[in-house]
């Protein structure tokens, strides 16, 4: 396993870890606002995920890089079709009132920096799954 | 035999070089072995200075060591 797929592999454990913590706050709290503190769990993304110390090997290398850049694509297309779709959606809900609730607003935020995350994570797994694909992982 | 327009013989010049496993070629040419596998597959395109690296370990041309099957502009 590269560096790049640890790190995927992180942060899918932080963002299910954030989907659960937002569900336990909203059951226990019974407050949607304030179940959405959980998000707060996305920050541990910002860390390492493993310590590599001692290893010779490379870790990170040019097709890693290729993957990280593919994946960076296809998270933001899915974030922004999302976008757009909610977007559409509150417009076309509260096109009457002229204003849209803040509880409608906020965790738009939060639950998009999620999805980039989370999206981001199954992606650069799955690209590096499909370039092995066919080779298989036990070659020589 | 894949359909690949650019191919590659880094598998057989391994196996003919001692038989060279994927984490010594890796390791000398400073990539994860994750990348050598695939490259054998040809589902992958190295750059122009991993192309020169793995040429030079093999002790052979580029042109010896990657293969392009199209006809392209000349």
């Amino acid at each position: 396993m590269t560096s790049l797929q640890r790190q995927a592999v992180f942060h899918l454990i932080v963002t299910t870890a954030c989907l659960v913590a937002v569900i336990a706050l909203l059951v226990i709290t019974k407050r949607p606002l304030a179940s959405l503190a959980g998000f707060a769990l996305i920050a541990l993304t910002g860390f390492r995920s493993f310590r590599e110390r001692g290893s010779r090997r490379p870790l990170y290398d040019e097709r890693d890089d290729q993957i990280n850049r593919r994946a960076g694509v296809i998270s933001y297309q899915v974030f922004w079709v999302c976008f757009v779709a909610w977007g559409v959606a509150l417009t076309m809900a509260f096109q009457k009132r002229a204003a849209v609730p803040i509880e409608y607003i906020a965790p738009a935020v939060w639950v998009a920096m999620w999805l980039v995350v989370t999206v981001r994570a199954v992606a650069i797994l799955a690209l590096d799954r499909a370039s092995l694909a066919q080779a298989g992982g036990g070659a020589r | 035999m894949s359909g690949a327009p650019f191919t590659n013989e880094i598998r057989r010049l391994r196996f003919s070089r001692g038989e060279m496993t994927q984490e010594e070629l890796a390791r000398r040419v400073g990539v994860t072995r994750q990348t050598i596998i695939a490259l054998e597959a040809n589902r992958y395109v190295p750059s122009l200075l991993l192309a020169m690296r793995i040429a030079k370990v093999f002790e052979k041309p580029v042109e010896e060591v990657f293969l392009l099957h199209e006809e392209g502009p000349s």
